[in-house]
């Protein structure tokens, strides 16, 4: 009797021996992540020239713009805009004409080529084409096609009153090929009017342009 | 006589039988005590704390710069920067989440992507888990393949997907949806992290491409992930106690 339980005592002692590392399951331990998450508006970014100048040159003398000559009796030297922005923008711009006081000049709202008119008008439009960053960069606009003819659908006249073109041009993302809008002032004068051309004859055009991105499923 | 001989022969028998049954002598405490002891060994986790995610209409994508200045890309309707999951122990860890997310007001969280003609604000979001297994040393070493590997769209292909929801409980996980393989451990000192030893982990998804009104820098939302790690028993790893700390 007193063997078995000895032996019995010693049985039970090698059983604990052998689970002594027991795997204990960890407690859940938790570790924490806060991601915040917000709507990525791109920014609008647009270089924009301060000044530029229009010549009227009602007797067609030659002026050289650029690396050409030209002899339109309504002369500016090109310049643009250029789209700094990630996204592709709309450009909306408004013109606004103002006749220096001095002066009896007359903003014409049609073409005064052959219409007759004996008074002192000017017949002035706002035009924008695409370019790139080169001729910007080189202030060479002497590749742009400029569209010859005055047409209302795409330019925008020149009159006291404003006038607002939306989406007169659409410029790509910064970098990118047509990134600038070349801008510049095209028209016509009557030639010798019956109050001749002086120089009080001045004129101050203000362009005020409005940028939007193009909605992301345009792009 | 012969009676006398054969009582002292009998007592000599006697006693040399009781001596060969001689029991041998017993120490006098007969007991043996058996003391059990919790063996507490850490586990080491690191984990992003925070982290920054874009709801991205336009499609812009971040970039994201290595140490050398390498640019990279991270395009998609949702992104995040690169969040890492790094096991610094030295047992197989498997790998649970609980993700609550709250959105701003008048953003919705949808299980499916919006439609294409979808006017309101709505957001997909799928939580993703991926283990590579080329990201092996120590810390100092290892950022440049974190940010290669998080922005190769390779390493997403059969990634551990989690999709998120807007309630106030959130989605919880009961299969592992990672499994952190062990660290280089010598001698008790940590001497980096081992294959498939980290997650990498983002959020993913869709939105609105152009909602009525349009969407405003306002708009957005807010997850919070906790993680749970246990031991995976498979794997030969014995672990008792945890901790856990941020990078």
């Amino acid at each position: 009797m007193r063997h078995k339980k000895i032996a019995a005592l010693l049985m039970s002692a090698s059983i604990l021996a052998g689970s002594y590392r027991v795997f204990a399951l960890v407690p859940p331990n938790g570790s924490t992540t806060v991601i915040e998450g917000v709507c990525r508006i791109p920014e609008i970014e647009v270089t924009v020239p301060a000044t530029g100048s229009v010549y009227i040159n009602p007797l067609q003398l030659p002026v050289w713009i650029d690396s050409y000559s030209e002899d339109n009796q309504i002369l500016s030297f090109p310049d643009a805009i250029q789209n700094q922005s990630e996204i592709p923008i709309i450009v909306n711009a408004t013109v606004t004409g103002q006749v220096g006081e001095s002066s009896d000049m007359i903003l014409s709202t049609v073409s005064t080529k052959n219409a007759g008119f004996t008074s002192k008008r000017v017949f002035i439009y706002f035009e924008m084409m695409p370019a790139n960053v080169e001729n910007v960069l080189y202030w060479d606009y002497s590749s742009i096609e400029w569209v010859q003819a005055y047409d209302p659908a795409k330019h925008i006249l020149v009159q006291n009153a404003s006038n607002t073109k939306n989406n007169i041009i659409t410029l790509a993302a910064a970098g990118k090929e047509g990134c600038c809008g070349a801008f510049r002032l095209a028209g016509d004068c009557v030639s010798f009017p019956t109050n001749e051309w002086n120089g009080n004859d001045q004129l101050t055009i203000g362009v005020a342009f409005t940028f939007e991105a193009v909605p992301p499923d345009q792009i | 006589m012969n009676t006398l001989k054969k009582r002292i022969l009998s007592s000599v028998v006697a006693v040399a039988a009781a001596a060969s049954m001689a029991v041998p002598a017993f120490a006098a405490d007969p007991n043996t005590v058996v003391t059990g002891k919790y063996s507490e060994t850490p586990i080491d986790v690191v984990v992003t704390t925070t982290a920054d995610a874009i709801i991205n209409p336009y499609g812009l994508g971040i970039k994201v710069e290595d140490s050398l200045g390498t640019s990279y890309p991270i395009m998609g309707k949702v992104v995040t920067n690169p969040m890492t999951v790094k096991n610094r122990s030295e047992y197989t860890l498997d790998v649970n989440v609980t993700a609550v997310t709250t959105a701003t007001s008048g953003v919705s969280i949808v299980s499916s992507a919006p439609t294409a003609s979808e006017t309101t604000k709505q957001v997909k979001l799928d939580l993703q888990f991926a283990t590579p297994s080329g990201i092996t040393g120590m810390d100092e070493l290892i950022g440049d393949a974190i940010i290669s590997t998080y922005a190769a769209s390779d390493t997403w292909s059969g990634a551990a997907a989690v999709a998120l929801d807007g309630t106030t409980s959130g989605v919880s996980t009961t299969s592992a949806v990672a499994t952190l393989k062990p660290a280089d451990i010598q001698a008790g000192t940590f001497m980096g992290y081992g294959s498939e030893g980290i997650v990498l982990v983002r959020i993913t998804g869709d939105c609105t491409t152009n909602p009525t009104g349009g969407w405003a820098d306002t708009d957005g939302f807010e997850t919070t992930v906790t993680y749970k790690f246990t031991p995976n028993t498979s794997a030969a790893s014995s672990s008792s106690s945890s901790s856990s700390t941020a990078p």
